[in-house]
């Protein structure tokens, strides 16, 4: 199959077979930071926005998204994704990094609907991103860092 | 592999037409086709073009395009009644992205175990619009129970009328995102009518029959004061088997919903959801 998708807010052509996952052909298009955990979206380690939604690319098959937008982390590259990756490394909340695009992705997908979230709200939000080293006191605290400098940012 | 077809149809007479024959497997985008596999499959029909996922949240009337998803049913439905069954239900279903893709419809055709949608939908006494081999409007037990009705059919809507009411659902799982062995949803007016329970309904899914109405309980405690439930042997009225499940063995799994339910019944009877 082969379709058009935006990537990053680049068009790409891209050639797929109709059983392939979003994830599969992210990653063989040159978008490693779309990691790949468990392919059974538990982990959040793929999750990308496809059409300004919070999804996990490895339970989306790609031919179901034809012509989509796909943002991922390296998308928010600027100063909407500045202050939440500062806040990830200035509270601690990276260890082996493999868990942080994900993180980071759900996270701005929070603040951009909810810009003061409560503790409760945090973890509603990241419920689908599994971390196996730090466990979740720091990633919680990035968050909130990330949402008072996200408020001031604007 | 053979050669799998995708068809994306642009309007709902085209999608019908397209399943009706019951070979062309439809694809609401979530979860259930990846997780089944693709033996047997040999066409999908993508359903992300049609028109079918607004919701209508008015005054006793709900109406949910089958393409909406749990975390569109959440934000619209929760912003106009908060304690309602469905979010308290579907809130801690699944994921955050999985949230975002499982559909109603979707779930609804699918009906795993797991499911966190219909014993909320049971209660409030849900239907489902229907277009291919099937058309019209049929009650939602009946879409579960004939087989017949789900082949070669698409879910285009599901209403329902909306009850002021407390909303309690209980998953039964071994850790917040695993899937529940089971659930139990109770809804009943709000309390502080003179201590009576008054329109109490009550649902279990995920048990042998995959989901049951308890309606002798239903009909033992409405109308009655609440302290007449310290006098009810629930056991008497909890006809629920389970099956062996990861989650524990079915006798196990009986007592935990058991357990579940009187938890949520003193809760009603305590004002508190």
């Amino acid at each position: 199959m082969k379709t058009k998708f935006t990537v990053n807010g680049k068009g790409i052509s891209v050639h797929f077979s109709p059983t392939d996952r979003l994830l599969d052909v992210l990653r063989n298009y040159g978008f490693t930071e779309v990691k790949e955990g468990c392919r059974d979206g538990e982990c959040g380690a793929c999750v990308v926005l496809l059409n300004g939604k919070l999804v996990n690319s490895c339970q989306v098959l790609a031919a179901s998204a034809m012509d989509g937008n796909v943002v991922t982390v390296k998308g928010l590259a600027g100063d909407k994704a500045a202050p939440i990756q500062e806040a990830f490394v200035d509270a601690g909340a990276v260890q082996c990094g493999f868990c942080t695009p994900g993180m980071v992705l759900a996270t701005y997908a929070l603040l951009r609907e909810n810009p003061e979230p409560d503790t409760g709200e945090i973890r509603r939000a990241l419920d689908g991103n599994l971390c196996r080293c730090t466990g979740y006191v720091k990633i919680i605290q990035a968050v909130q860092l990330a949402a008072e400098r996200t408020k001031h940012h604007e | 592999m053979e050669q799998l077809n995708w068809y994306y149809p642009e309007n709902l007479n085209e999608a019908a037409r397209l399943v009706k024959d019951g070979d062309k497997a439809p694809h609401s985008g979530g979860t259930a086709l990846i997780r089944r596999g693709f033996r047997g499959i040999r066409s999908i029909v993508d359903l992300s073009r049609l028109p079918m996922n607004g919701i209508e949240v008015q005054g006793e009337k709900i109406e949910i395009g089958a393409m909406c998803s749990y975390s569109e049913i959440i934000h619209e439905t929760g912003a106009v009644f908060p304690g309602h069954v469905l979010v308290q239900s579907l809130k801690n279903s699944a994921s955050t992205p999985l949230r975002n893709r499982i559909t109603a419809g979707g779930s609804v055709a699918a009906f795993p175990a797991w499911s966190d949608l219909i014993g909320p939908l049971l209660l409030l006494n849900a239907k489902v619009e229907l277009m291919g081999r099937e058309n019209g409007i049929f009650s939602l037990p009946e879409y579960l129970l004939r087989r017949e009705l789900r082949a070669g059919s698409l879910i285009t809507r599901i209403l329902m009328k909306n009850y002021p009411h407390i909303g309690l659902h209980y998953r039964e799982t071994r850790t917040q995102v695993d899937y529940p062995a089971f659930t139990v949803t109770v809804i009943a007016a709000p309390a502080g009518r003179n201590g009576v329970f008054q329109n109490l309904r009550i649902a279990v899914v995920g048990n042998r029959e995959r989901f049951r109405r308890l309606t002798e309980l239903e009909t033992a405690l409405n109308g009655k004061l609440f302290s007449h439930l310290d006098n009810l042997n629930i056991d008497n009225y909890f006809p629920v088997e389970f099956p062996d499940r990861k989650h524990g063995s079915g006798e196990y799994l009986k007592h935990a919903a058991e357990v579940a339910l009187k938890d949520m019944l003193n809760l009603i009877a305590g004002g508190k959801s």
